[in-house]
């Protein structure tokens, strides 16, 4: 038989899955220039919101920006489907402020499917991989249901919400994730036969409400943010869709009470899910049991939709049985006429070991395939997406053998997603917040492209439109910056005095305007308002941040250069570590399992001591 | 496991020099064959025996005591022999010879704890514990580093650290679980002074205990002729500056020991600050009291009374009120009241202390002395062994702590007070040997509860 190597049959990089680490990865791959084929189960899911129909918030909003500076598609796909825009924390401080935008999930799947389907070298089919195809330790392929093998050089697998999941509604229970999800067990119980490491983990989910059964006159309302907030650096939507208000109720002490006399009923609670949930996104029944003290919880009412008519409770995961959940939802203020459209479930889903893998989320033990997404025990879309976005590049890296991308987690988010991924491992499902970055104050939302584009741009991720923004974007800042700093402020002027009156200034000597901008007390609001600057409030602000920070952000990066020094000790690919001495079996253990390059990853694995690294280093300098 | 790391190696274990005792130690495989060699009997383990040491030609070199300890059961975690002689440097160097013509090599500074921490023997704080336990010489310091193998100091961190984690806590929370959890400002300030209380304290203390293994240094500075050398003098009870009543007499400085409590410290006078002068030596010196000065953890700066001198104003105090954060006190001694007939007092402020004397008459002297005396005075619970890491991360945790102290009592933003308090925890973390992020975790988890 002659190959045809551009048949239907190969392709560069295969993608298995259509949620968001499957489109962020084949999107990726594809701009790379390699020829990508994602094959999903189900083609009209592509896209699909299966949660609540909201992308970023706190920690998270960083992801999606990082994505978006990295050319990625769910930045731009939310800012089209945005029908509430929200600004978070922003009295907080710039480096934790997020963005937060509530979408409408039927524009979202449209747009990101009109969004993949003119995307070149991208071909989509609907099959159900069944098995890998590998030679000698290194994948070829992809088997499917219906008997057809795909090959490739590389295959990223993404496959998604609540592998084997099983359900628990009350005292029911029964198997099923999301969405004909049972045939990709065929596939995981492959992977569990190549020695991949499964476990098990929990999430919930509340139950919906017709929008049309509530009370919406006397909640509290929470309306877009103006201007409103964006994610996406190349995008200018002037045109948004109707927006709709978002609504914030409370629990109260009879909604507990009913809860707490029926909390035998819940499955969590009788002993049927057993295995690990999220801390910070506990069940209702989990929050009565874990706060007592507190005799009221906020609940966040998010529309589904525009043409729509279902809500979103957020704060209100539970399993307990129909009619407990009908009954307590009806004592919450707002609620009291609520009618259920969908009733609230508990799941219990694999994933597998995300410590098999490299800092590229490549697999150790098998070369050319990548995992992606909640696989890997994460939650939430945007977590999915910035995986797939790594794996997506590194999968089209290995097939054009291109150099790979490691994202550092002194750059980006993303980077402390995978490193804490690969480094640390989960024990819950895992979340990203800012409090788990060390570098957060660099890490900002608003210098996210000044972190990466210029990388995306040498991987082939930006296209030449793109790139020209970006560049404009920095030249506004290099001239402002000099604009600034070349202007002399007359301290005897009357704008200064008055300025001054508002705000004690010690200054006795010739000042420019950058200096009073780096003063405490100084925004650019003000400075603007008092002294003639042409420059736009966008820019301002963005130079004012990166003024006030900068302090905190060189110690950090002293800070850096000492972590440096380790980060160039690598450890030796054949180094054995049951060789060395005095190294705790348990180390040795941990050491074989995460396999760290350099000293300064194995010193982030948790359980790896200062003492154990001092005999690493000595033992690396006797060799 | 115990694995052998190399030779065997041999050291005197007891100081240079004349002494009843000397003890040679040797570790590592050899050790039972020597042992064999040198005593000519099979040694029991664990157990002193009164034997002789021969030499090559079997001829005896002294008597004494030899234990040998089997591994892993001894200090190296290796087979250890030590041998009690006589302590004449020729006896333990004829040992110490015979050893290395049985095949041990001369051990390296410090490679008996590193075996030992090799060997999982001791862990890294005993390890610096036991270098330090070598060098020191005060009995204070003694103590201060068996409790320090206590854990003593790890606990007093700990509790420290346990303080701060629940203000990062809260914080923390409040920046990622917006929705969940409000910061309840007042209660926050509360416990943040509480935190600094408690730190101050035991900076105060960490730096007392560093300063018994340090050389400690106080340095008397001043404008020329104000009695700097007198009092130098008079600190020192003879008379080794030049003292004059021409201003500048002291033109270099002057370094000289003296005791206070139990510890012996090097106080050095100084040329004095004056600014006018054209002479070229003397502007040397006083170059040289400004470098002093830098160095110096003790500052006495001294004045003349009847100057009448603003401290608001002088520019000398400006200076080393800036300085003074590192250092660990400042006196300002206004000196000569003889003359305008007030009595001696102390003066109390938060950051330096403030003595009126008079040098010439004697007055007021056992004010200084008491103060002086006060910073050497330790309660016995108070000992722990501080070494050069340990106190500089304590002074890097104090950068942050005061930086965040400046913020909290202003409008402060969240994220730049998250970083002084992270930054401070890491330092803490470090001294202790914690990862500080995985603990935070943790801590906020298990306390708040957070929804979504």
């Amino acid at each position: 038989m002659i190959i045809n190597k551009n048949s239907d049959f190969f392709y560069d990089v295969i993608v298995v899955g259509g949620g968001h680490a499957g489109i962020e990865a084949s999107y990726a791959s594809s701009r790379m220039g390699a020829r990508t084929l994602l094959i999903t189960q189900k083609l009209d899911l592509i896209g699909e919101l299966a949660c609540n129909p909201s992308i970023g918030g706190i920690g998270k909003s960083h992801l999606v920006k990082e994505i978006d500076a990295m050319g990625g598609a769910m930045g731009m796909i939310a800012d089209f489907s945005g029908i509430n825009f929200k600004r978070l924390n922003i009295s907080k401080g710039p480096a934790v402020r997020s963005t937060r935008i509530q979408v409408d999930r039927n524009f979202y799947k449209l747009f990101l499917n009109n969004l993949i389907k003119k995307t070149f070298n991208l071909k989509l089919i609907q099959q159900t991989v069944i098995d890998l195809i590998i030679k000698k330790n290194i994948v070829i392929g992809v088997k499917t249901l219906d008997n057809i093998s795909f090959y490739s050089k590389s295959v990223v697998l993404t496959l998604g919400t609540f592998l084997n999941g099983k359900i628990f509604v009350g005292n029911i229970s029964y198997n099923g994730g999301r969405a004909g999800e049972k045939s990709s067990i065929l596939l995981a119980n492959k992977l569990k036969d190549m020695s991949f490491i499964v476990n098990r983990l929990k999430t919930g989910t509340p139950p919906r409400i017709d929008t049309r059964s509530i009370f919406f006159d006397k909640l509290e309302k929470q309306d877009s943010d103006i201007p409103m907030p964006t994610f996406s650096h190349w995008t200018n939507t002037k045109r948004k869709l109707t927006q709709r208000s978002c609504y914030i109720t409370h629990t109260n002490k009879i909604t507990h009470d009913i809860i707490l006399q029926n909390i035998k009923k819940s499955s969590i609670y009788d002993g049927g899910v057993n295995v690990v949930g999220p801390r910070y996104c506990p069940s209702i029944e989990d929050k009565l049991i874990r706060f007592k003290n507190k005799d009221s919880h906020q609940i966040f009412l998010e529309p589904e939709g525009l043409n729509n008519y279902e809500i979103y409770p957020n704060g209100l995961s539970t399993s307990l049985p129909i009619e407990i959940q009908i009954k307590f939802l009806k004592t919450i203020y707002g609620l009291e006429k609520s009618r259920i459209t969908r009733v609230g479930y508990s799941v219990e889903y694999d994933y597998f070991d995300s410590r098999c893998l490299n800092l590229t989320l490549s697999t150790k033990n098998i070369k050319g395939l990548f995992f992606a997404g909640q696989i890997n025990g994460t939650t939430g879309y945007e977590e999915a997406a910035a995986q797939g976005l790594v794996a997506g590049i590194n999968a089209s890296c290995f097939s054009l053998e291109k150099p790979q991308w490691i994202p550092s987690r002194t750059d980006s988010y993303i980077g402390v997603l995978v490193d804490d991924l690969v480094t640390k491992g989960i024990s819950e499902p895992y979340r990203m917040f800012t409090s788990k970055a060390e570098y957060r104050l660099y890490l900002r939302e608003d210098n996210a492209d000044i972190r990466l584009s210029h990388k995306a741009r040498e991987l082939g991720l930006l296209n030449n439109r793109q790139w020209n923004i970006y560049l404009n974007k920095k030249k506004m800042l290099n001239d402002a910056y000099y604009e600034l700093s070349k202007k002399i402020i007359n301290i005897n002027s009357l704008e200064f005095i008055n300025l001054n009156k508002k705000i004690n200034l010690d200054i006795k000597k010739k000042i420019t305007i950058l200096d009073l901008l780096k003063q405490k007390d100084i925004t650019y609001t003000m400075l603007k308002s008092t002294f003639s600057i042409n420059i736009s409030n966008s820019i301002l602000e963005l130079l004012e941040i990166k003024i006030k920070y900068s302090g905190y952000v060189n110690s950090q990066k002293e800070e850096l250069k000492k972590i440096y020094k380790y980060r160039n000790i690598s450890l030796p690919k054949n180094i054995i570590y049951e060789e060395i001495p005095s190294i705790s079996s348990e180390a040795v253990e941990k050491l074989n399992l995460i396999q760290p390059l350099t000293i300064e990853q194995a010193s982030r694995i948790p359980g790896i001591t200062l003492s154990t690294l001092l005999i690493l280093l000595i033992y690396i300098k006797n060799k | 496991m115990i694995t052998k790391i190399g030779d065997t190696i041999v050291s005197k274990v007891t100081p240079n020099g004349i002494s009843g005792v000397g003890i040679l130690r040797i570790s590592g495989e050899l050790s039972y064959i020597i042992s064999f060699l040198i005593t000519k009997k099979h040694m029991p383990v664990r157990f002193a025996i009164y034997t002789s040491f021969f030499d090559k030609n079997s001829e005896l070199i002294d008597k004494g005591i030899a234990i040998f300890y089997k591994s892993p059961n001894s200090f190296t975690g290796e087979d250890v022999l030590e041998l009690h002689s006589h302590g004449s440097n020729v006896i333990l160097n004829n040992i110490l010879l015979r050893c290395i013509e049985l095949g041990a090599r001369k051990a390296e500074k410090g490679e008996f704890s590193f075996r030992a921490f090799f060997n999982n023997k001791i862990d890294l704080l005993q390890a610096e514990s036991i270098d330090q336990l070598i060098k020191s010489n005060s009995s204070y310091a003694n103590k201060a580093i068996l409790k320090s193998l206590d854990g003593i100091f790890s606990s007093k961190i700990n509790f420290i650290i346990g303080k701060l984690l629940l203000l990062r806590r809260d914080l923390e929370a409040s920046i990622d679980f917006p929705s969940d959890v409000e910061l309840d400002n007042i209660g926050f300030i509360n416990k943040f002074d509480d935190l600094y209380i408690c730190f101050i304290k035991l900076l105060e203390k960490v730096s007392k205990n560093y300063f018994l293994y340090d050389k400690f240094e106080i340095v008397i500075f001043g404008k020329t002729n104000v009695g700097k050398s007198s009092l130098f003098n008079l600190l020192l009870g003879s008379d080794r500056s030049i003292v004059s009543n021409i201003p500048g007499t002291t033109r270099d400085y002057l370094d000289c020991n003296i005791n206070i409590g139990n510890h012996t410290l090097s106080l050095i006078d100084t040329a004095g600050l004056n600014n006018s002068t054209n002479d070229i030596i003397e502007k040397e010196g006083i170059n040289r009291t400004y470098k002093q000065i830098k160095h110096a953890n003790i500052l006495i700066y001294m004045l003349d009374i009847n100057d009448n001198i603003n401290l608001n104003c002088d520019d000398i105090f400006k200076y080393v009120k800036k300085i003074s954060t590192d250092k660990f006190k400042l006196f300002i001694i206004n000196n000569k009241i003889d003359k305008i007939k007030i009595k001696p007092k102390i003066i109390v402020h938060d950051d330096y202390i403030e003595l009126y004397i008079s040098v010439k008459k004697k007055l007021g002297l056992n004010l200084l002395l008491k103060e002086l005396n006060k910073i050497f005075s330790l309660e016995n619970d108070d000992l722990y062994m501080v070494n050069k890491r340990h106190f500089n991360l304590f002074f890097k945790a104090h950068k942050h702590l005061l930086s965040a102290r400046k913020k909290i009592h202003n409008n402060f933003l969240f994220d730049l007070l998250a970083e002084d308090l992270r930054l401070m925890h890491n330092d803490l973390s470090s001294m202790v040997g914690l990862d500080a992020s995985n603990e935070l975790l943790t801590e906020i988890f298990s306390n708040f509860c957070l929804g979504k």
